[in-house]
């Protein structure tokens, strides 16, 4: 390992669309997944990711990097993330809180669902299920009676042209 | 984009309360996983670690200039922390709204516990939803609030219950009763009063470390000082606390040369999670204690002081502290302003309506 060749360790990821990314170890084990691969020395050839794709794959990498490279300092690290995230649309967001869940990231994790649930924050039900893709399984007389319970939280509401 | 469950509940905790309540018309899942306990729970603990106090409120009480009644509105702390002008966050039915003679107790995890003497009515209102449940009086026989009966409300971690606790008439020190209501068992029930002939004094119990907690002086002393002044508060006086588990009393040490005397005045607050003391006289310096470890004596700080930048036409009024950040600065109220504050400067003001008695909430 790193520490005992004293050169950085460089692990290859695979992509589920079989795309090759090299990044050093010391970044990569943010993952706990990668990490105990590492650990369990089953890392030595090219590690495949099977539920992740390329260009999120990319992106999570990019985020393992620049995260790393800053010291022990929560303040900057929570200004990269923010910075990182901000402009994400949301299909891109959900892409990766999949990819952190299953790379077991949970500094990421955290940061895209606080993300996530800030773009959802002001947005109207239909949005919601159409982004989540969830069928509404109210009848129209329960819907309306949930609504009408919680009427004053219908206010302030955003149109839902914007993406 | 289908997101699993699990995902799910990783990302709806980070989402304010309206929003969570609108979308319990998303699916009958979600509306399931919005309203079990467990997500609320854990929506609580985000909530109120949140490092920028993003879901917090506070609750003003507010007097009509010309309509009848009083009002309670919740303003979004950020809103006070940032915004020029206070901005009115949660939404209080019409039901609770001009009520005669509010009076706010204070609050825990977003439940306000609020008095209206005229209807002779206890309610407790969830901030956030704004939903309301009446409580019953703990003396139903005289259903009349008075004003010499003193409440609190707090929370039983070791139950699970939120507790009031109801002390009446603490004008008549030799003959008053302590009760407390559970909000599980939906019933009051009489405890032990204070030892040692100490009577609480007319203010809201404060909730810290599972403890209520109010100023209390000795009943020889107290009946001299209303006397003397026509009202309590001339003597020296004590911290009382009240175990809302084991339900018993405890004296809580002062910071070491405190004077309650006069021309001090005092009040008991709960500040950033501390019991705090405020002290404060007719043009002299406020003072703001806490005590960063509770029960200790030594761990009080005097972690502001007026004066520093004091505008002498505040003075008389005097200021008083709403809230201190995990940073140190601190919201003051001077009048119907609410300002932010570090140990010299003034940060940040805001404007609030007409404020009359004022809580912190989460």
């Amino acid at each position: 390992m790193a520490a005992e060749t004293g050169t950085p360790t460089t692990l290859t990821l695979k992509s589920n669309d079989d795309e090759l990314f090299s990044v050093a170890e010391s970044a990569a084990i943010l993952s706990v997944t990668i990490r105990n691969m590492v650990e369990d020395g089953c890392a030595g050839g090219v590690i495949p990711l099977d539920n992740v794709d390329g260009k999120t794959l990319a992106s999570v990498i990019t985020y393992m990097n620049g995260i790393s490279a800053i010291p022990a300092d929560e303040e900057k690290k929570k200004s990269y993330r923010d910075k990182f995230l901000s402009d994400k649309d949301f299909e891109t967001l959900a892409d990766m809180v999949l990819a952190a869940n299953y790379l077991n990231m949970s500094c990421l994790m955290d940061a895209v669902s606080a993300k996530i649930a800030q773009v959802m924050e002001k947005k109207s039900v239909g949005w919601v299920r159409r982004k989540f893709g969830i069928e509404n399984d109210y009848t129209p007389e329960e819907e309306a009676a949930v609504k009408e319970e919680h009427k004053w939280t219908f206010e302030g509401v955003e149109t839902d042209d914007d993406n | 984009m289908n997101l699993p469950e699990e995902i799910i509940y990783k990302i709806l905790p980070n989402l304010p309360v309206k929003s969570l309540l609108r979308f319990k018309c998303v699916s009958k899942q979600w509306r399931s996983i919005i309203s079990s306990k467990e997500f609320i729970k854990e929506h609580l603990k985000k909530a109120s670690t949140n490092p920028n106090c993003t879901h917090h409120m506070i609750t003003m009480k507010f007097k009509h200039r010309y309509l009848q009644g009083e009002q309670t509105r919740s303003y979004s702390l950020p809103y006070l922390l940032e915004g020029t002008t206070a901005v009115i966050d949660a939404h209080i039915p019409r039901r609770e709204s001009n009520r005669c003679h509010l009076r706010i107790w204070g609050s825990c995890d977003g439940i306000a516990l609020i008095t209206s003497n005229a209807e002779g009515m206890i309610f407790l209102l969830n901030v956030a939803t704004t939903k309301s449940n009446e409580i019953p009086a703990s003396n139903p026989k005289e259903r009349y609030l008075g004003d010499h009966i003193v409440y609190g409300l707090g929370y039983d971690e070791s139950t699970d219950d939120y507790k009031v606790v109801c002390i009446d008439d603490v004008t008549n020190p030799k003959s008053y009763t302590t009760q407390i209501y559970s909000c599980k068992s939906l019933s009051w029930k009489k405890v032990e009063n204070f030892k040692k002939g100490l009577v609480p004094l007319d203010d809201p119990g404060k909730f810290v470390s599972g403890k209520l907690h109010w100023l209390a002086e000795a009943a020889a002393e107290a009946a001299a000082a209303r006397v003397e002044y026509g009202g309590g508060g001339g003597g020296d006086l004590d911290i009382v606390s009240i175990d809302l588990a084991e339900e018993k009393y405890k004296i809580v040490p002062k910071p070491e040369n405190f004077s309650t005397s006069i021309p001090y005045q005092t009040m008991l607050g709960d500040l950033g999670g501390y019991l705090s003391l405020v002290s404060y006289a007719p043009m002299l310096d406020t003072y703001v204690w806490v005590m960063k470890k509770y029960g200790v004596r030594e761990s009080w700080t005097k972690i502001w002081t007026l004066s520093d930048f004091a505008d002498p036409k505040t003075y008389v009024r005097g200021a008083m502290p709403l809230f201190l950040k995990s940073n140190g600065d601190i919201l003051v109220t001077f009048g119907p302003c609410v300002d932010l504050c570090n140990g010299k400067n003034k940060l940040h003001e805001s404007r609030a309506a007409a404020i009359d008695d004022l809580f912190r909430a989460v």
